[in-house]
């Protein structure tokens, strides 16, 4: 079926079949490395409450609000056109605040239409999975995978706030990308660019990358900041590439299979949600037992600390760039009140949702207090920014828990299974 | 910024550390949570406790000067042997003739055997209660004094008490510590009588993040009152920003002093019974709007105005103008403020 063909499906089978013949043929080229069309992607995106509340209606309006024309052809399956009248894919909400949309546009098009989305949406946000996250769904794919398949895993540091010189020089980093996605044009060809950053794939057998790179972040530690994970295809050759701003990549010859693995995922990471927002919410909540009269502070703190302290120079530039800008890195916005050369305090707000967040920064690392209702997701990106761009090794925790543990439990009971 | 020492004597600064030490913290954390590892908890925080009606009756005929009801800043809860603490920040010691001994009377009434019944739990949930003051470690012995000279007192007129003692707080060169004598330090299980809580680094303040940023009602120096009125404008002004940037325009929201204290302060603003404490935080709350309509107005038209016995109004019409708004709104610093000066009443008052 050709891309005339995707106007024509009607349901969520016809759908699928589409879709799985196409990945069919761009496997095909892939393996002749001749892709003459771009291969199938999709974006995880996590829509907030609110809006998965108000039912079908509240999801169509959301996105025609932000040019994303949405009409849907099953049950719970939409094509999604763009303002021009383009046909981009489909989107499928896969879990209550979880939704999946379907392309097979070319990885720049698609990748600027969902952060423009995103940016412009403080009900959309990406899927954020940190460097943290992806080293515990390596445990899983190297548990689910023949140990002599080939994994592949992308780490990528970029220490934009450590720059040599003047600091208009980090300043300027700070602009080259304000959503923290690093679009990367040939991801459909998977050649990696070489940056001045740490940004390197490795490829290898499930069993020598099991056995090497626990010793190996040890000694080089943007290795924790694994920025992308393939999810061998059980089926056949090739797998699902997953990206740390919930992109995922089939590389595999099945969309059926691709299907499969983001359920899997998603059902861990609203697992995640679920816990981060039970322990993580702050608020002064009313006792059951006295209503009304007897009230007591819940939650726990995300406390991030870094391996190595920062030095006060690449802290200042950190604290001027984020809250000196409107559009800075990691989305926050707040007036920071100095305590120390290399402490502050921040009121703040997370500025993609716009909901409250409180944080003490310094050179040690960060604590982040969420107020009640205040989307999960807030710290997953936190998180995900950090390793990224200040310290690959820092360690998180949710009050006294390992976030790491926390995200192991969260994956614990989800089975492997495309039963939706 | 205050010193060290008057930091430790602020009450809002010990009421905030009171509740990080009873937060879950991962081990090597900068601050040490000696309460919480000792399996203390936050019960309530400034709940209402009055003592039974009999021991009221009891209290009052015995001519002693107390309060019918008390407020402890926070009540803090064992679980495992069942112990309350009801706990009081102080700046400083007091006498028993002063009228903090009024409150401290029935803060140890309260505590006493019968603390089930005001705290509204089974008997057998309660194995002791204590009331506890928490203030500069240079205080902590005539505090000690004061208090059994007062238990003493209500001992005499037959009345049920709880026991009393001291939490203090103290720098060492390389940390602040929190001091327990031998009561506090059996009835906390501490495992010394000198714990250090927070680490100090050189030419940093070692204060946390304020879960509770401020109180009308509490003794503050000029420059503490100050900063906890910039941590209130600044959670005051997230939660104006915060509900521009979440609006869908077109739209006309309402700004109201009483939501938005709720949202900046946790529900902690409907506590507050004292009305010319609570005109005093909505003028805060008027003043900080006052400044935003201004700086709103001034680039975006008419966006942000003042609405008779409704608060502030402020109109989004279009995605393009929330977008204005937001910029002009994140742009203001309430640094800018003079955080030193009080808010004058309206005629609304």
């Amino acid at each position: 079926m050709t891309a005339l063909g995707m106007e024509h499906v009607t349901s969520r089978r016809e759908m699928i079949r589409f879709f799985d013949g196409y990945s069919a043929e761009r496997k095909e080229e892939l393996d002749e490395r001749k892709t003459k069309r771009p291969l199938v992607k999709s974006h995880l995106l996590e829509i907030l409450d609110s809006v998965s509340e108000r039912g079908p209606d509240g999801l169509v309006n959301i996105f025609e609000r932000r040019g994303l024309g949405l009409k849907r052809i099953d049950d719970d399956l939409y094509q999604a056109r763009s303002q021009s009248g383009d046909l981009v894919g489909f989107l499928e909400p896969l879990r209550p605040r979880l939704i999946a949309l379907y392309s097979n546009w070319d990885a720049s098009s698609l990748g600027a239409l969902v952060r423009n989305l995103v940016l412009r949406s403080p009900e959309i946000d990406h899927v954020w999975l940190s460097g943290l996250t992806f080293n515990v769904l390596w445990e899983v794919v190297t548990r689910l995978s023949h140990r002599n398949r080939f994994a592949r895993l992308v780490f990528t540091h970029d220490s934009v706030y450590e720059v040599d010189g003047i600091p208009q020089a980090a300043a300027d980093a700070e602009e080259e990308a304000s959503d923290g996605e690093e679009q990367d044009p040939s991801d459909d060809v998977h050649v990696i660019a070489e940056r001045r950053a740490a940004r390197f794939q490795l490829v290898d057998r499930v069993r020598v990358v099991s056995e090497k790179l626990a010793q190996l972040q040890q000694t080089y530690s943007p290795l924790y900041a694994i920025s992308q994970l393939r999810f061998p295809s059980p089926i056949g050759r090739g797998g699902h590439d997953f990206y740390d701003n919930g992109k995922v990549t089939n590389c595999s010859e099945s969309f059926r299979d691709h299907r499969s693995h983001l359920l899997f995922v998603l059902r861990i990471y609203e697992e995640m949600l679920r816990r981060t927002e039970e322990q993580a919410w702050y608020g002064v909540k009313t006792s059951v037992a006295v209503p009304r009269e007897f009230r007591r502070i819940v939650g726990a703190p995300l406390v991030i600390q870094f391996a190595e302290p920062l030095e006060p120079r690449v802290f200042d530039y950190w604290i001027e760039s984020t809250f000196g800008r409107q559009r800075n890195r990691f989305r926050l916005w707040g007036h920071p009140i100095r305590l120390g050369p290399t402490k502050v305090h921040v009121y703040g707000l997370d500025r993609h949702l716009w909901h409250p967040l409180f944080l003490e920064l310094t050179a040690r690392g960060c604590v982040a207090i969420i107020p009640d209702r205040t989307c999960g997701n807030t710290i997953h990106r936190l998180v995900t920014n950090i390793q990224r761009f200040i310290d690959p090794g820092a360690k998180a925790y949710l009050g006294d828990q390992p976030y790491a543990a926390m995200v192991r439990d969260s994956s614990r009971d989800i089975q492997y299974v495309d039963a939706e | 910024m205050s010193t060290l020492s008057e930091l430790l004597r602020d009450p809002i600064f010990q009421l905030n550390s009171v509740l990080w030490l009873v937060q879950p913290l991962p081990s090597g954390f900068e601050i040490k949570p000696v309460l919480r590892e000792a399996g203390f908890e936050v019960y309530a925080v400034a709940p209402p406790l009055a003592p039974p009606p009999d021991v009221l009756l009891a209290l009052k005929d015995s001519g002693l000067a107390h309060q019918d009801r008390v407020l402890p800043d926070v009540v803090l809860h064992k679980g495992q042997n069942r112990r309350f603490a009801l706990v009081e920040c102080k700046a400083r010691s007091f006498g028993h003739r002063s009228t903090t001994a009024s409150q401290a009377r029935t803060l140890i009434v309260v505590a006493g055997p019968r603390v089930h019944e005001s705290l509204g739990v089974q008997a057998n949930e309660v194995s002791q209660g204590a009331t506890v003051f928490v203030l500069p470690q240079a205080d902590a012995t005539q505090i000690e004094a004061t208090l059994t000279e007062l238990r003493d007192e209500l001992i005499t007129a037959r009345l049920p008490c709880g026991a009393t003692m001291a939490l203090g707080l103290d720098v060492q060169p390389d940390a602040l510590i929190l001091c327990a004598h031998e009561p506090a330090r059996r009835f906390f299980d501490l495992p010394s009588g000198h714990e250090p809580f927070v680490q100090l680094e050189e030419g940093t303040d070692p204060r946390p993040l304020y879960l509770i940023p401020y109180d009308p009602d509490c003794n503050q120096s000029e420059d503490e009152r100050a900063f906890c009125k910039r941590v209130l404008f600044e959670r005051l002004h997230a939660a104006v920003l915060g509900a521009a940037g979440r609006a869908v325009p077109p739209t006309t929201l309402t700004l109201q002093a009483e939501t938005l204290l709720n949202e900046a302060t946790w529900g902690m603003y409907d506590l507050w019974e004292n009305r010319e404490s609570n005109k005093h935080m909505r003028r805060l709350v008027r003043d900080l709007l006052g400044k935003l309509a201004r700086v709103a107005n001034a680039e975006c038209g008419n966006t942000l105005r003042e609405v008779q016995g409704m608060g502030y109004e402020l109109q989004l019409l279009d995605d393009e103008t929330q977008a204005k708004v937001c910029t002009v709104l994140g742009r203001f610093s309430c640094e800018t403020m003079d955080l030193r000066r009080e808010p004058e009443a309206s005629l609304f008052d």
